[in-house]
Formats: C-alpha cells, structure tokens, sequence
C-alpha cells in the first residue's frame, strides 16, 4: 500500500517541521509550505490526500485560504483540515461551518492521528 | 429618601376658640399664608386653608353667618394627618387618594405622639417627589454607564487572556512537539538526530521563555507593581549590546544595524534596565520587520531630555494600522491579518515602562517605507565632580 501523502501549510517554521517528521514517523508521506501563498499550486502539483492548514499565517490565514481552495476544481475535492494553537470549540464550529473537514489543535497529536485516519487511512499501521 | 418632616414649609396655627374675623385678618394681613392648623393642647384638630375660608365668606351671608364664630366652623375637621418619619412617596399618595375638593390642602405633620409639627403644601410634596424620581433616573444612568464601563474593560481583559493563552501555547505545543520528536529518536539510539533536533528544541523553549517573560512583566507594569531604579547609566555601550542583539535577530538578512549616538553625557540618572529593555524590544520590534536595509538606533540628550530613537526601512505600518499598535498583542487583533510571529507585546512593554519612567513614545511611519520609533524620557546628569574630587563615585 502506498503511502498516503499530506501537505502542511504552516508559517511557523518549528512546528512546520516536527509535524511534517511525527507524520513522517506515522508512515505518512509529507509535503512542507512554508508559506499560504503557493499552497494552491502547490496541492495542484503535489495532489496531497489531506491537507494541514494552519488558521494563524501571514497576510493569508487558513480560514481565509480554504473558500480559495474550495472555489477551484482542481482542489476543491481535497480534504482541509485546519490547525491553530486555539482549542476553543467556538472555533472548531466555525472551522467545520467554513466547510473544513476537521479542526485539530496544534500538539494534539493524538487528535491529529484520529482526523488523518478518518481522511486518509493508510500509515504504516 | 426624604421624609416628611424635612419639608415642613409653614408651622403657622390657631386655636379652635379664635373668632373667623380674626382669622380672616390673618390671611389678609399675609398674603404668603396659605393655610392654619387648628391646634389645641399641640394636637391638630382642624385645618383652615385660604380658599375655603375665603369661599365661605364670599357667600351670601357669609360675613354675617361666619364672622363672630369659632374657626372650628369653616375648618376641616378632618385634615390629613402625617407623622413626620413618612417617606415623601407615601405622604404624597395619601395625599392624592382624598376626594377631589381635599386634594390640594395642606398636609399637617406630626410628631410620633400626635403633637402639631407644621405644615406642608401638596405642591411641595408634589415637587420633592418628582426630585427625587429624576434623581434615581440620574443614578441608574450613572450605574448603567458603570456597568457598560466595566463590560468593556472585562472584554477586553477576556480578549487579553485569549490572546495570551494562544500565544503561550503556541510555543509551549513546539517544545513538546520536539521533544517528542526526540523521544522517538532516542528510542531507536539515532543519536544523531536527537543531537541535530536539540537546537530546535531550545530554539522553541526559548520561544517559550520569552513570551512567559513579557507577560509578567507586563502585567507587573499594568497592576502597577514594578519599581524605578534609578542609577548611573552609561548609554552609548547600552546601545551596542542592544545593536548586537538585533543583528543577531536579523540573522542572514541585508540589514545594518547601526548605532548613532555622538555626543552623549558619560553617564546618565535613569533605570538603566528599563531604558534597555525599551530599546531592545524597539530594536527587535524593528529587526524583525525590515527585510532589507538598515536599522538605526540613535540616542541625545537635551534640556533634560534623552531622546532614543529607533529608526527601520522595513514594511512600515499602514496608517489604519497605527492606533492599534500599543494595544497588547495588536498584532493578533485580528488573527487574519497576522504577519509576524512574536507575542506582540513588546511595543506595549516598551511604551508602559516609558510611561513609568515619566516619558512617552512616538511613533511615525509610512507603509512600505519603514518605521521611526521616538522616545522621550526625563533623565538627570549625575551631580558634576568638583574640580579637586574624585571624577565620579565609585558605583
């Protein structure tokens, strides 16, 4: 089976990279923006199976980013989850309201592992 | 709340015996005198008002049937009684509840025994009433405007604590993110890539400690608990450890950092920490918005004044953006439109801990051409050596 392949979008660089190694260790394969602008592109090119949006991001927040992704036919059907270091449930409802496909608090691995699963089963496990 | 005995306006009375001529007399001689009571041995037994005796003596016969009697005969015999410890409200409901031609008498106050007080008009009570009505409308306005002032300054101690709870997990999620990271391959003895994430690891505890930092002493300068300390400062090295620093922080970027500060006195009487920290947290401020060019950090002094001055041609700040500029985490206001990372309480710090030291800071910037930070603090020149004495104190 191969591997399922995830894309983060994140403008923190620290937590960019230890998400993309845990998923890494997960079995997942893992595609890392740096940055909201080219992250259409790059879905395009990449055809991630879920994509890991941060909400806090330069100039172009996930919440903002993701009507974006949805409005266009080559990314619309990809699965969003947005992330943020908030785990406010108001802003869990509001992140499925935008039509988000799950909302995961940054350092909730084991949140993570569960929406992944449920998006794009595979891994190593 | 008023009582009735607060307001009697007349104490004006007669005896029960006295011939209504007499009486009569009275209120001729008085045009201010409204009303009597008729009292014997101090108790109210009637009321005699200008209008009705005057009503019965302009009647036929009324001069001849009237004059030579007692006054108990044109009195009321039955005047409203009230005890002088009545509030107003009620004295003047009773008042209104008697029969249409009674309803304008005067109101007669007594004492808790019985005995004659004065008098009261119903037009007074009428007018203290409705006094005392605009008054509690006036307080609960005040109140409510209390109320609203205290709702505002909940939220936006509510909107702080969210903001501060984000921007200490985000930091606090990296630390164990790598840390687990680590954990994992420690667990496999890769001892090389525990060694290469270590840094990471510091890098976000770092990130940890700063922002833990800048909230205390935040909120150590906001409950007014910090303290001046005043002391010899020397400026110009000051500023070049603030300089390093913020080269540091601009890292592999094209930005001079420089230091501009000719001509200052040797040492001047401030809180040396404080004076740094401002400087630094408007150099890093600084730093960490400009991607290219320079950043100059300059200091005078005049009349009493030091001037620090922290100069960048970075991105600048637009114009609707200035007014939010020192509210804590400003840069966070709307988390859409965040640009930097760093808890954005530096600019807050900078300015409180200027306030405290008696000063204030300036800000001037064009949007997309870089920044000008000014701050004006009162400082003292230390008491200059006499000729012959040692040149300074030993500190």
């Amino acid at each position: 089976m191969t591997a399922r392949r995830v894309l983060v979008v994140d403008d923190d660089q620290i937590h960019l990279l230890t998400t993309a190694e845990l998923l890494e260790d997960e079995g997942y394969e893992v595609v890392v923006q740096g940055s909201p602008f080219g992250a259409t592109e790059r879905i395009m090119v990449t055809r991630p199976d879920v994509v890991l949006l941060d909400v806090n991001m330069p100039a172009l927040s996930g919440e903002a980013l993701l009507p974006l992704l949805r409005a266009r036919e080559q990314t619309r059907a990809t699965p969003v989850v947005l992330f943020s270091s908030n785990d406010e449930s108001a802003l869990r409802a509001a992140a499925l309201r935008l039509g988000a496909d799950g909302y995961v608090c940054k350092g909730d691995l084991p949140g993570l592992r569960r929406v992944l699963q449920r998006l794009a089963p595979a891994g190593r496990h | 709340m008023d009582r009735v005995g607060a307001l009697i306006a007349a104490r004006a009375r007669v005896r029960p015996d006295e011939p209504v001529r007499q009486v009569a007399e009275r209120f001729f001689r008085d045009p201010a005198l409204e009303a009597l009571a008729v009292v014997t041995g101090e108790r109210p037994v009637g009321l005699v008002t200008r209008r009705r005796l005057l009503l019965r003596l302009a009647r036929g016969f009324g001069q001849e049937l009237y004059a030579r009697k007692p006054v108990t005969r044109v009195a009321v015999s039955d005047p409203l009684l009230v005890d002088e410890a009545l509030p107003v409200a009620e004295a003047l409901s009773l008042a209104l509840a008697r029969p249409a031609d009674a309803v304008y008498d005067e109101v007669i106050v007594v004492d808790a025994p019985g005995r004659y007080l004065g008098l009261l008009p119903v037009r007074e009570l009428a007018l203290r009433q409705g006094l005392a009505l605009a008054r509690s409308q006036a307080e609960r306005e005040a109140a409510q405007a209390r109320t609203a002032d205290l709702e505002a300054l909940e939220r936006v101690r509510a909107q702080f604590l969210a903001h501060t709870a984000h921007e200490l997990r985000s930091p606090a999620n990296a630390v164990v993110g790598v840390a687990e990271l680590i954990r994992r391959h420690a667990e496999r003895g890769a001892w090389h890539q525990v060694a290469e994430r270590l840094p990471l690891l510091l890098r976000a505890a770092g990130g940890l400690r700063a922002t833990v930092n800048n909230v205390l002493v935040l909120s150590r300068l906001e409950a007014g608990r910090a303290e001046v300390e005043l002391g010899p400062v020397e400026l110009r090295p000051l500023l070049e450890d603030v300089a390093e620093l913020a080269r540091l922080l601009c890292g592999e970027k094209p930005v001079a950092v420089v230091v501009e500060a000719d001509g200052l006195p040797a040492s001047i009487l401030t809180d040396g920490q404080k004076v740094r920290q401002i400087a630094l947290n408007l150099a890093s401020n600084a730093a960490k918005f400009t991607e290219a060019g320079r950043v100059t950090i300059g200091a005078d002094v005049e009349a009493g004044v030091l001037r620090l001055r922290v100069d960048d041609t970075g991105i600048g700040i637009r114009e609707e953006d200035l007014a939010r500029l020192f509210l804590p985490f400003g840069q966070l206001e709307d988390a859409r439109d965040r640009r930097h990372e760093g808890s954005g309480l530096g600019l807050v710090i900078a300015r409180s801990m200027a306030q405290l030291l008696g000063g204030r800071v300036e800000v001037e910037s064009r949007h997309h051409h870089g920044s000008t930070f000014t701050v004006h603090l009162p400082i003292q020149l230390p008491a200059p050596a006499r000729p012959g004495q040692e040149a300074s104190p030993p500190p």
